[in-house]
């Protein structure tokens, strides 16, 4: 499949416009991108700032989403948890499409017994539960945030190998490959100048549909205790302190959560859209 | 169908061997010294440190160390924990009933609801109980699944009162239930709409109609029947979900189990008990997949023959 045209991309955004749920979704990704870029200049507080006196308190005007248990400003610190939360997942997801592209291109275009060991890698890693993989790097690097983006990164790699393998197995067979081939081209230029674009849509898909999973599970693993450490605003380690104070302090889980909740829900309903738009071989999948 | 079973059952070693080197390597990869870490900041002789990389076998060479580590693993000694000094396997033995209670009653919310909201979706398709089921589903995959737990814990256990929020025995065990299950909800529901979708208008359902048979046996005997394949494929495939959701929700509802075990020995380093419970999820996870493709194999023979 080729990338769309500049006509392809105006019938993709009208198409957009369409579909009432990517509609929602990529507003509020847009709203929550802006929020997060410009959220110094947006955050009433400095989001480490503490109060004495202010602790734990309500929602009320100088706080609109109240303060936690040492005064800061929810609202303040939900902004500053974005530009930690989505670039987590989003390097997290690089990571995965980068190398999982890689193993799939060249498992998938060179066949035979390098095919066969890549298909038994991506298999033996496919066997561990997710979660259990990303425990078990941070087990061994220790607990911090680059440790968190690898151990999710490395969770989905075999995912994008996967499917890079099965595109990149029909691609080679095109005329067009032949044709490159048959004018003197390497297995390099092959597989990123020609193969590469014409598998582009479907990692394109799975990278958006992953970058949900992938500040979810990011998130867990701060909720953990296992990523991003305090006083540093993520919202996984916030909720975690919000389970705390449930009981007295019911802003503490509900902000934070909903933030999560509507970045994650919102990517999915993009990237459900952009599955149904780019790829209708993965429709239904 | 033997034959299928034990290149099947071939088919799981590779991962098993890997689980098991991976689980050795944690010791070796850590940074420092295990024996710094066992004695967990105790002062000690260089005598009895030398004692103890004796005793646990850290003096012989790494090939050494690790025929020995699954030699011991096979028979079940899994070493000592750093913590408590109880054998490894003897903690991890205690907390293994609550986690598969937990895994079963999230398979049974998981299932039960997943395939009703399914097949109603799939049967009248475009109508308002479909919307709901595709949000159900959208919503499943993208709310933190610890979230759900606080929520929930919030509202039934704190506000209302309804349920027990700690404890053991079965009320205690609705909430942690709803919550492993409802990662997998979404994800059934989704794909038993779509299966009955295509079956439902394939002609041996029309026959089964055309002979008047009532609407209930004809969902349940041939449409659902059917429509099972991929189901079952996909709750193979979901048994990652909730070993996965046992981690958290464990941690979560404050429960017993060998998730909370494994997040707790990762944030106190007791290393002999990670590697244990690495080992332990790993081959539950391997054989649960197994079992599945089995079951798959019998409910539709052409596998067998590929």
């Amino acid at each position: 499949m080729m990338p769309p045209s500049r006509g392809g991309v105006l019938r993709s955004l009208r198409k957009l416009s369409r579909n009432p749920g990517a509609f929602v979704g990529a507003w509020v990704l847009l709203v929550l991108l802006v929020a997060a870029a410009a959220g110094r200049s947006l955050a009433p507080y400095d989001p480490n700032q503490t109060s004495v006196g202010a602790q734990l308190g309500a929602p009320e005007r100088a706080h609109p989403l109240g303060t936690d248990r040492y005064g800061r400003d929810m609202l303040s610190r939900i902004l500053a948890g974005a530009r930690l939360s989505l670039p987590i997942g989003l390097l997290a997801v690089s990571f995965a499409m980068v190398f999982g592209t890689l193993l799939g291109l060249v498992t998938g275009y060179f066949g035979g017994r390098v095919d066969a060991l890549g298909t038994k890698v991506i298999d033996i890693m496919l066997g561990f539960p997710p979660i259990m993989l990303a425990l078990l790097i941070i087990a061994i690097l220790g607990i911090g945030i680059s440790n968190v983006v690898l151990a999710v990164g490395i969770g989905a790699v075999p995912r994008f190998a996967r499917i890079v393998r099965g595109a990149t197995i029909s691609a080679r067979e095109n005329v067009y490959v032949e044709a490159a081939r048959a004018i003197g081209a390497g297995p390099a230029r092959l597989l990123i100048g020609h193969i590469l674009p014409n598998v582009a849509a479907p990692i394109i898909v799975l990278a958006t549909l992953y970058t949900g999973r992938a500040i979810l599970e990011s998130s867990a693993l701060g909720f953990l205790g296992m990523g991003v450490q305090p006083p540093t605003p993520e919202w996984g380690s916030m909720l975690s302190e919000g389970r705390e104070f449930m009981r007295h302090a019911w802003w503490l889980m509900v902000f934070p959560g909903t933030a999560l909740f509507l970045t994650v829900v919102s990517i999915n309903l993009l990237g459900d859209f952009l599955r149904q738009v780019l790829d209708p071989r993965l429709r239904g999948a | 169908m033997s034959a299928y079973v034990l290149r099947r059952l071939l088919g799981t070693v590779p991962v098993l061997v890997v689980a098991t080197t991976v689980a050795f390597l944690v010791l070796q990869l850590i940074p420092g010294d295990p024996v710094n870490l066992m004695l967990a900041g105790v002062p000690a002789s260089q005598e009895l440190r030398e004692n103890l990389r004796k005793r646990l076998g850290l003096d012989q060479p790494i090939h050494v160390q690790y025929v020995s580590f699954v030699a011991r693993a096979a028979r079940g000694d899994l070493g000592i924990s750093f913590r408590t000094r109880q054998p490894v396997a003897q903690i991890v033995a205690q907390q293994l009933p609550a986690t598969l209670e937990l895994a079963a009653g999230g398979m049974l919310v998981g299932i039960t609801f997943g395939l009703s909201m399914g097949i109603v979706a799939g049967l009248r398709p475009n109508s308002p109980i479909d919307t709901l089921t595709m949000l159900v589903a959208i919503v499943g995959i993208s709310i933190p699944g610890y979230w759900t737990a606080m929520l929930l814990i919030y509202f039934f256990g704190l506000r209302l009162g309804w349920v027990p929020i700690v404890g053991t025995g079965l009320p205690a065990l609705i909430l942690p239930s709803i919550v492993v299950g409802s990662f997998a909800v979404g994800d059934i529901a989704r794909l038993v709409r779509s299966s009955i979708m295509e079956v439902r208008n394939e002609d041996y359902i029309r026959t089964a109609r055309s002979k008047g048979l009532p609407e209930r046996r004809v969902v349940l005997r041939h449409a659902l029947r059917n429509a099972m394949i991929p189901v079952v494929t996909l709750i193979g495939l979901q048994m990652g979900l909730f070993v996965g959701g046992g981690v958290i929700t464990e941690t979560v509802f404050a429960r017993q189990g060998v998730g909370k075990l494994l997040v707790d020995a990762i944030l106190e380093k007791d290393y002999p008990v990670v590697q244990a419970v690495i080992l332990l999820i790993t081959a539950g996870y391997v054989y649960a997949n197994f079992a599945v493709d089995i079951l798959y194999s019998v409910l539709d023979p052409r596998i067998r023959y590929q």
